[in-house]
């Protein structure tokens, strides 16, 4: 059983697409634009999971969508001004979303310092191959 | 015809050297035709001109992107702001990297090894600009006419 709060050093992990490309090579790391939505940033806490398992199942989930995975913790969003929420879903006990505190879309200052301050835990289009169903 | 991918542009630097040059890319693949009532004074004014191709190439494929296309609900891109963004683009001497949000928008981005950056979200009806220059934030809405003389102050050109 996952709890509702998500604690601090919680790590939130956040698919991001392969098409359209997201990666700014020159700076290694994602784009902001990577952490604007309208409905929210969609992430997978980590549960106290393994991180490879973690990897494991997001590549599994968007096997033809993947093209790399970030990690931000949870206490880094609050400090930034964002809010970490558990949202779980029938098929993923994981899933939260980021939102801002006074709309549920991040600010452009909150995106940029969730961009850069992210951790690539998989590089861009090194998907994990044969993937067990 | 041979078509020419730009590299990604180590943009701070572009106003220091011939691109060309630096990054060895085979000049007889700039695409001079696509350009023709237009007369080229250097080779960077080319070299920006192939990224300026790149970037609505990357704009035509964004209207190509179907609903739910983060598959987190977003919308499909009209037309209206494609049109929107190529016109700023089209203006601009330094050529940003160009994203898709989630939210509606087209992010444009210039970023220095410094860490100073420059951001521009273009909205359907409005542009907002984040520029973060030795550390200090700014964040406002601007008027697309506007956009290059920013981009250039950032650069420090006139």
């Amino acid at each position: 059983m996952v709890n509702n709060e998500v604690s601090n050093n919680e790590w939130l992990y956040r698919m991001v697409l392969n098409k359209p490309n997201y990666w700014k090579e020159n700076e290694n790391r994602v784009s902001s634009a990577a952490f604007k939505d309208s409905k929210g940033v969609s992430v997978d806490r980590d549960g106290e999971r393994p991180e490879s398992k973690i990897i494991e199942e997001l590549n599994h989930r968007f096997i033809e969508k993947i093209g790399g995975i970030v990690k931000i913790q949870a206490g880094f969003c609050r400090k930034s001004g964002a809010i970490p929420l558990s949202k779980p879903e029938v098929d993923n006990v994981y899933h939260c979303i980021i939102i801002g505190k006074e709309s549920v879309e991040l600010t452009n200052s909150i995106a940029r310092q969730l961009s850069k301050n992210a951790i690539t835990v998989m590089p861009f289009n090194q998907q994990i191959s044969n993937i067990s169903s | 015809m041979a078509i020419y991918h730009p590299p990604n542009q180590k943009s701070d630097r572009i106003p220091k050297i011939n691109p060309i040059k630096q990054k060895g890319i085979n000049e007889n693949l700039i695409p001079i035709a696509i350009f023709p009532e237009q007369k080229f004074t250097n080779k960077e004014d080319l070299f920006n001109k192939g990224i300026l191709l790149n970037n609505f190439n990357k704009l035509d494929n964004f209207l190509l992107l179907e609903s739910n296309w983060n598959l987190n609900g977003a919308e499909k891109f009209s037309k209206n702001l494609i049109d929107l963004t190529k016109t700023v683009i089209n203006s601009i001497s330094i050529q940003p990297e160009i994203f898709p949000t989630g939210r509606n928008s087209i992010q444009l981005e210039w970023e220095k090894d410094n860490g100073d950056y420059l951001e521009f979200e273009v909205f359907q009806n409005e542009i907002i600009c984040l520029e973060i220059i030795e550390k200090v934030e700014k964040s406002f809405a601007v008027k697309a006419e506007n956009v290059n003389s920013i981009v250039r102050n950032f650069y420090g050109k006139q």
